[in-house]
């Protein structure tokens, strides 16, 4: 079990027809037959789902900066050479939501037309987070209970939900984050 | 047939044939007369379907009267029909503002979640005030677009003793163009609320206001302060925040320098102004802060200069009505008996700056799309090439209607010699009207393609702890 999308669909490979359906059910009330696109939401779909190819394992670093222990292990190795830290997150909830935005190019104009709402909740088992010398690296692999909501973001406030999904477990692969090479030192010349 | 039907029906033909030429000839020539057709030299018709507008801001401005003692206060508001964008403040006669946010139009708070017209402001005003310049002036930035709606968001918090930061966050769906802030004054006076930061996260659409409490005379009574986020609705309404140049503030020209102690020291008075514009899209509301920017290029609260105020936060220029194109921003640095050795006396000082700015993106009218044009939605002279190729069938259509009419005409002359009674006037092809262009121009769409962005900056993530069973 590796990406939302996953989580998300019974049948991932055909979410792009699936998120089509719903869209073309609300397609009225969301406003994607007023841009007098003729088959825009085949296409709206199509890029919702490839945007769900997002790896859940991802989210637990992209809020690392919430996660008190994590915070500490950076602080106590920034700046020392070669410091490392594996930070265990045990027994701890993550809810996580995000604002994606769908737009439409329009000769060089980005045009939005789709706010989408997609929350995640994780009851995290047990996952190692790794950190060098003040910098989150990665993470190991974990097992969590896992749900996700996938809606559009309506205004005001509303969210119009189109997927739902819980799973009692899941598992979170790997991460790393990749890290630029440092540039080498320049040659020295002995004299 | 007597004569005078054969008359009758020669100038019925007649008539309908110059009808119908006429209305071709205007037709096709209506369009073409019309100036700026864009066509480029290439003779290729530019895509017409969309097009980014900004949104035209409208500002007022009125001055502050006093409202109690030590406090003045002013609210300028939107007219009926317009919409608030954001507000702002100069400081003239005044020690420190006070509160600077979207309110209701007598300058009540509005409640969460409220629509907003007007701007209020609140400033202590100087102990001894020269000549009859009020303590302040109060901006207001709005738009006259009926399909613009605000609304205020609001959080309240409590500043320590230390900078404390407080933020509200428009709801999804929503576009942040302004926020502020209101502090209370504490009746006692043993405390004191100052807020030294008010502008937009860089990275989400939220507002953020710095500020911490200052004891006096040996108490501490906490007051609330309040944030404010101004949010709008419009279809196809995009803000970004936007870092703009480093706002500079120069050595004093004149410092007033003096011995303390048998050590030279300087009064310091630094003023550093900035015009703010946006690189796309209107500017609708700017941020400066006399903060540092930590290496990732975030402001650091903990780099305060605690002697830097933000003297003028506004639309515009101050007091030209006319110009409402960018935001003003003055931040004054008051420092005493600086050591002359000290690099502020001859270095500048960078101060960093913030901008929202507001674009709207959306269908031409033509296509027949959902919304009402507004004020900014006239379509670019480049629609004009489009509305010419998508008539070209309906010209085809007139001609063949020229032809029709003259071959009609033929047969009632010819059927008035031949003594046959002549068939009632083709009143029908002079009723043809044009039909709505709609479907055709639907038909000749530009390049389209459609993406989806998550932005992480845009997250929000919770860790909670469970308790083991």
């Amino acid at each position: 079990m590796t990406t939302v999308a996953e989580l998300l669909f019974e049948r991932p490979a055909d979410r792009a027809d699936q998120i089509n359906r719903q869209l073309e059910q609300r397609a009225g009330a969301l406003g994607l037959l007023s841009h007098g696109v003729p088959g825009l939401t085949r296409q709206v779909a199509t890029a919702i789902a490839s945007l769900l190819d997002l790896p859940i394992g991802g989210l637990v670093l992209q809020a690392w900066r919430k996660q008190q222990a994590i915070l500490k292990a950076c602080e106590q190795t920034r700046g020392v050479p070669g410091a490392t830290a594996s930070v265990v997150v045990a027994n701890h909830t993550l809810q996580t939501s995000q604002q994606p935005r769908v737009y439409l190019d329009v000769a060089g104009a980005q045009v939005p037309i789709l706010e989408l709402a997609l929350a995640l909740t994780l009851d995290i088992d047990a996952i190692t987070v790794n950190v060098l010398e003040g910098h989150v690296t990665g993470c190991g692999a974990g097992t969590a209970a896992a749900a996700g909501e996938l809606g559009v973001a309506m205004p005001g406030g509303q969210a119009h939900p189109l997927f739902q999904r819980s799973l009692k477990r899941i598992h979170l692969q790997p991460q790393h984050v990749p890290v630029t090479p440092e540039p080498a030192p320049p040659a020295t010349v002995a004299s | 047939m007597s004569t005078l039907d054969v008359r009758r029906g020669r100038w019925l033909g007649r008539t309908v044939a110059l009808a119908v030429l006429a209305g071709f000839l205007g037709f096709v020539a209506a369009p073409v007369a019309s100036p700026g057709g864009p066509v480029d030299g290439g003779g290729t018709i530019a895509p017409a379907r969309w097009q980014v507008a900004e949104p035209t801001v409208i500002r007022r401005h009125v001055s502050t009267q006093p409202a109690q003692p030590g406090l003045e206060r002013a609210t300028a508001s939107c007219q009926p029909g317009e919409q608030l964008v954001s507000g702002g403040y100069q400081l003239i006669q005044a020690e420190k503002v006070m509160s600077s946010f979207p309110s209701l139009a007598n300058g009540e708070p509005a409640p969460d979640a409220a629509v907003v017209d007007s701007w209020t402001v609140e400033v202590r005003p100087v102990e001894k005030p020269v000549g009859k310049d009020p303590a302040a002036e109060v901006y207001v930035a709005c738009v006259a677009d009926p399909q613009w709606l605000s609304r205020s968001y609001l959080t309240s918090q409590t500043f320590g003793k230390s900078v404390t930061e407080t933020q509200v966050s428009c709801p999804r769906g929503e576009r942040l163009t302004g926020g502020g802030f209101r502090t209370t004054e504490d009746p006692g006076k043993t405390s004191d609320q100052t807020v030294v930061a008010s502008l937009p996260d860089s990275a989400l659409a939220r507002w953020s206001v710095f500020g911490l409490m200052r004891e006096s005379d040996g108490g501490f009574l906490p007051m609330p302060e309040f944030t404010y986020a101004v949010c709008a609705s419009r279809s196809g309404l995009d803000t970004t925040v936007v870092r703009g140049p480093a706002l500079v503030l120069p050595p004093d020209p004149a410092p007033f320098c003096y011995e303390l102690f048998a050590t030279p020291v300087c009064d310091l008075h630094r003023v550093g102004q900035m015009f703010l514009t946006c690189p796309n899209g209107v500017l609708v509301a700017g941020a400066t802060a006399p903060f540092t920017v930590d290496p990732n290029g975030r402001f650091d609260s903990n780099g305060w200069d605690s002697f830097s105020t933000v003297t003028m936060s506004l639309p515009g220029q101050p007091f030209d009505s006319s110009d409402a194109s960018g935001w003003s921003l003055t931040l004054e640095q008051r420092r005493p008996a600086v050591p002359a050795d000290d690099p502020a006396i001859k270095a500048d000082t960078q101060y960093p700056t913030l901008a929202v700015c507001a674009s709207v993106v959306e269908p031409t009218p033509d296509v027949g799309v959902v919304n009402p044009p507004g004020p900014e939605t006239i379509p670019p002279n480049r629609d004009l090439a489009a509305q010419v190729r998508s008539l070209l069938p309906w010209a085809v259509l007139g001609l063949l209607l020229v032809v029709l009419a003259a071959l009609a005409l033929r047969s009632v002359r010819r059927r008035a010699r031949r003594g046959r009674p002549a068939p009632a006037a083709p009143a029908a092809l002079v009723t043809i009207a044009p039909a709505t262009p709609t479907d055709v121009i639907r038909m000749a769409g530009p390049h389209i393609a459609v993406s989806a962005l998550l932005l992480p900056g845009t997250a929000s993530h919770t860790w909670t702890e469970r308790t083991s069973p």
